[in-house]
């Protein structure tokens, strides 16, 4: 208790220190140009999830790239994992398979870096320190948006503004101007895979909100692959890659006349898969099976109070994972072990909307996180992490000025008392952004950032590979971005965005053998320059009763081993392709519609030695939808979806040896009442 | 539409693949040479042999893909020669690839699965026309190495690992590695006559490597716990099976040098007199040019010594020459974690 105790004060001064020093900043100059934001308070409050400056636009036209609902449903994509993947500069490792692991990684960061933020809720799994993509289901998600320098949203949880990136994926919203929702999909698709999604929302009075959905889904699972051996091709079926899982949730939420909204909601998930591992070679064995109970409840309230936004937010989370080798080679011819992983968040946020073009805000976070495992040789750590950020916004005529700290106060200790460490770390935040100019509707920003990850629970302490005197792994950001609209008409509409990066990660975590090839353990031990830059294009337009979207972007990125004395000094490092891209086009007419979506992943390293040996190589994926919807009486309508997946039947695999599977078909029935 | 255009084209010429055929080489002449088991990494598929010729030097790290059109698999563990085959023990894969000794072409592929489970082979002996491989099951497999078959099963303890044969009796280390850190400490003994078990010696925790000499004397290598417990070479007497002495060296790896043993630690490569037991010739190899000191090799058509060096281990490895007093002449860059040798006249 001492520990929280001593965090929770921490927290408090980090939070008010930084307003002493802002104290100091003229505020009697008045701006001409400043932009007018007293239309918030008129706005409903739980909407406000943009950074202030992006509430500049008469159109809002995020300066950062954003995947809509209508692209989502086209996309019929198998998890948030696919979605993301969609987004320019962002690189998804994926082992394959429904359910399999996916990670993200945006400008060569790991995915420690990014945070993932579902309805307000930061994703969080302290034990590997990486969020699941594969286990994010996409029905229902009607947004992704990426937020690398657009973090200071009053939304966005304190963890998230001040990590080192975010993507947020936003639920269907609830409105009060309809009585109630329903939307329902079943799927079928190859390798035997069966959706079944329901949610829907009631509305009591004027005020109370009741929505609930659920969500099976299973597949058997077992594809087939084709791979090089050598010289030679050979096919083989992806086996024990089954995969069952069912995800429920309630939430309540309730409003009052002055537009204060009160949200409390439930989430689970209940999953059981089998591992297919990699395809090794002449060895088709593999009989892992992996469990996970998932339980998340969350609580939010939002107001206004004479100008000041509040955030208050809150939210208990316990992960279940059972894992099982039944035919391990041991004394007792199998392993099972048990984790336990519990994270308990409560936070507080303020944004003082505006004042004589300042604009001020704040927060305080306090998690409590910890790991229990039936491998007695794990330490059982807990955690106790305190962060604060202050953030100040200078409107000038020629652009707005953001600078953001946070501080953050870490507590950890262990059962076994291995370890107990202490550490606090300060991180500033600066941004400019420029007006936007009429023609083409250019806007700029220039962004600085440094942000750090802890290290998981898994690499301190996961038996002899933890390391428990890891260092927290930081990186400094510069982002340079630019948006302009060239063509903005009823018909045609053409927005690009591009950006230039340059980061720099130290202490890069990574697992390396140390006495032996037997004993492999986590080590601080890479520096990463990374340079690199996308562009992306949306064009829409309207020819006679045909609607045609085009969406494209494209991202090279050099991320270089800098490490002095590295045996791959100015290597490229592993799994970290030069190249990304991916475009999309589509028509609708009437109720018909099609896309055509591509993929392209370029060649990248199975290890950091830059050799032809360890080139795993690129591919393009192509996908095809069709659709067709039915507009039934007043709101209802109905909707029958078909997707060809992988069209031109491609042997791909992201992770050497972990294979993807081949042409594969889905078709979908969704229901939607408003 | 021009946009489109270009960016069609783009992606045209982004998914363009490198030409990745390959004719298979000729059979080059495997004299004057080794091939180099490189173990490769765990669930990349990138074991590999490396065939070096001394004459010219030249370096073929493909050199099982080339001769057999296809990869060796997952962790290559052991390579040795029996007669005109040569029998290479691919662990996670679990099979035994056999190979002509003459020009390396693929006679057999022998899987290792036991009821649907890898048996993961480990390393593998000769005995009276059998191939003796010691698997992570639990057993010792036997293959006559005429029809190339598994004959029988002789069970042991937890996941055996080296094995060696002396005054007709092959003793199979026993490490339960996969027990960590509750790991076995036991030797099998087993009669070569009617392939059954006839004790158990214990002989220290972790028992990995197995050697003998000529005066039937048999090593084995206690590993220890890779932290507070040392790693220790013991000596098993085969006439009376019990263990006689144990070594106060510390010790990762012993390789055979005439009729007596290279041994070494990460830090240093010594000679072991197997008459006399004690050391010769202390860290006599400079080692300034070895960055992992993998394994060591002795090869007696020139006399020279080999230190299979694995680097960081994910970067590619060197075989580094050396001369009988220890002198360094030149290195070969082969595979991904070289470690066994096998020579050529």
């Amino acid at each position: 208790m001492i520990s929280l105790r001593k965090n929770i004060f921490i927290a408090g001064v980090l939070l008010v220190l930084p307003f002493l020093g802002f104290g100091q900043i003229d505020t009697t100059k008045v701006d001409s140009n400043a932009v007018h934001l007293d239309h918030i308070k008129r706005q409903d409050i739980s909407e406000i999830y943009i950074s202030i400056p992006t509430l500049a636009y008469k159109k809002l036209r995020p300066i950062e790239f954003e995947i809509g609902k209508k692209d989502i449903e086209e996309l019929a994509a198998d998890d948030a994992g696919d979605l993301i993947a969609k987004l320019p500069g962002v690189n998804v490792k994926s082992y394959g398979g429904l359910g399999g692991l996916k990670t993200v990684s945006y400008h060569s960061m790991g995915s420690g870096h990014t945070s993932i933020v579902l309805d307000g809720v930061m994703l969080n799994n302290s034990q590997s320190g990486q969020v699941n993509l594969g286990q994010i289901q996409s029905d229902g998600v009607s947004s992704v948006n990426l937020n690398s320098v657009s973090q200071g949203a009053l939304f966005f949880p304190v963890s998230a503004q001040i990590s080192g990136n975010v993507i947020s994926l936003n639920s269907f919203r609830r409105y009060y101007d309809r009585k109630s929702s329903l939307r329902a999909t079943v799927k079928y698709g190859s390798f035997n895979r069966q959706d079944a999604y329901v949610s829907g929302s009631i509305l009591k009075g004027k005020n109370w909100m009741f929505s609930a959905f659920g969500s099976l889904r299973q597949a058997d699972g077992d594809y087939n692959y084709t791979f090089l051996n050598g010289l030679t091709e050979v096919e083989g079926a992806r086996k024990n890659n089954d995969y069952r899982d069912l995800y429920f949730g309630a939430q309540v939420q309730y409003k009052t006349k002055e537009g204060r909204r009160f949200y409390v909601g439930y989430k689970g998930s209940i999953i059981q898969q089998g591992l297919p591992g990699a395809v090794i070679l002449y060895n088709e064995t593999a009989d892992e099976r992996l469990e996970t109970n998932d339980h998340l409840i969350y609580g939010r309230g939002h107001w206004m109070y004479k100008k000041v936004g509040f955030n208050i937010y809150g939210n208990v989370n316990q992960n279940n994972l059972n894992y099982n080798d039944p035919t391990y080679l041991n004394t007792a011819g199998n392993i099972n072990v048990d984790y336990l992983n519990r994270n308990a968040v409560l936070g507080l946020k303020f944004q003082r909307q505006q004042f004589q073009n300042y604009i001020f805000g704040g927060g305080i976070e306090q998690t409590v996180s910890n790991l229990v495992s039936s491998d007695s040789s794990l330490s059982n750590p807990i955690r106790f992490h305190s962060k604060a950020v202050t953030s100040f916004v200078k409107n000038t005529p020629i652009g707005d000025f953001t600078l953001m700290v946070s501080g953050q106060y870490v507590n950890e200790n262990t059962r076994l008392g291995s370890s107990s460490r202490e550490l606090f770390k300060a991180n500033p935040f600066f941004s400019y952004q420029s007006r936007e100019v009429r023609n083409f509707q250019y806007q700029h920003t220039g962004t600085y950032k440094n942000s750090f990850r802890m290290p998981s629970f898994n690499e301190l302490y996961y038996n002899s590979v933890g390391n428990a005197e890891l260092l927290p792994e930081s990186a400094h950001q510069f982002i340079y971005m630019l948006r302009m609209i060239p063509v903005e008409s009823i018909t045609k509409d053409l927005v690009i965005r591009t950006s230039l990066y340059y980061n720099r990660v130290n202490n890069k975590i990574v697992a390396i053998p140390t006495k032996n090839l037997f004993v492999w353990s986590m080590q601080n031990v890479t520096n990463v320059n990374v340079f690199g830059g996308d562009v992306s294009a949306e064009f829409e337009w309207k020819l006679k009763k045909v609607n045609y979207k085009m969406t494209a972007n494209y991202t090279y990125q050099k991320a270089i081993d800098i490490t002095e004395g590295s045996l791959n000094f100015g290597d490229q490092i592993a799994y970290t392709p030069e190249h990304m891209a991916n475009f999309d086009v589509g028509m609708t007419i009437k109720n018909f519609g099609c896309r055509f979506s591509n993929n392209f992943t370029g060649g990248r390293y199975a290890l950091n030695e830059n050799t032809e040996s360890n080139l795993v190589q690129g591919y393009l994926i192509s996908d095809i939808a069709v659709h067709y919807t039915f507009q039934l009486k007043k709101q209802n309508k109905f909707k029958i979806q078909a997707n060809v997946k992988n069209v031109f039947n491609q042997s791909y695999a992201y992770v050497r040896s972990f294979v993807m599977p081949g042409r594969n078909y889905l078709i979908s029935l969704s229901y939607a009442l408003n | 539409m021009r946009l489109i255009s270009l960016l069609v084209i783009g992606f045209v010429l982004f998914s363009c693949k490198k030409d990745e055929t390959k004719c298979p080489a000729t059979a080059p002449n495997l004299a004057n040479g080794a091939l180099v088991l490189c173990e490769g990494l765990y669930q990349q598929n990138n074991s590999s042999i490396s065939w070096v010729d001394f004459s010219s030097g030249v370096i073929d790290n493909s050199y099982f893909v080339t001769r057999t059109n296809r990869q060796i698999g997952d962790t290559g563990n052991d390579i040795k020669r029996y007669g005109g085959k040569i029998y290479v023990v691919v662990n996670v894969s679990s099979v035994i690839e056999v190979l002509s000794a003459s020009d390396f072409t693929s006679i057999k592929q022998i899987q290792m699965e036991s009821g649907g489970v890898a048996k993961q082979p480990r390393s593998i002996a000769f005995y009276g026309g059998n191939a003796y491989v010691t698997c992570y099951d639990g057993f010792v497999d036997v293959i006559d190495t005429g029809s190339l078959t598994v004959t029988s099963r002789i069970p042991v303890g937890n996941n055996p690992e080296g094995l060696a044969v002396a005054n007709g009796k092959l003793y199979v280390a026993n490490s339960g590695g996969l027990n960590f850190p509750n790991v076995d400490s036991t030797l099998s003994v087993i009669d070569l006559a009617t392939n059954a078990e006839l004790m158990k010696i214990t002989v220290g925790i972790n028992p990995g490597e197995v050697v003998s000499d000529a005066s039937g004397d048999v090593y084995v290598i206690s590993r220890g716990d890779y932290g507070a417990v040392p790693s220790r070479l013991k000596r098993v007497n085969s006439t009376t099976d019990v263990l006689a002495e144990s070594f106060a060296f510390d010790i990762d790896g012993i390789s055979p040098m005439n009729s007596n043993f290279l041994v070494f630690d990460a830090n240093s490569v010594s000679v072991f007199n197997a008459s006399s037991e004690i050391i010769e010739s202390s860290n006599f190899i400079d080692l300034s040019e070895v960055v992992t000191l993998y394994n060591v090799s002795y090869n007696s058509f020139n006399d020279k010594i080999y230190i299979s060096d694995a680097m960081n281990y994910t970067n590619t490895g060197y075989l580094r020459k050396y001369n009988s007093v220890g002198v360094y002449e030149t290195s070969y860059h082969v595979g991904l974690n070289p470690k066994k040798v096998l020579f050529y006249d």
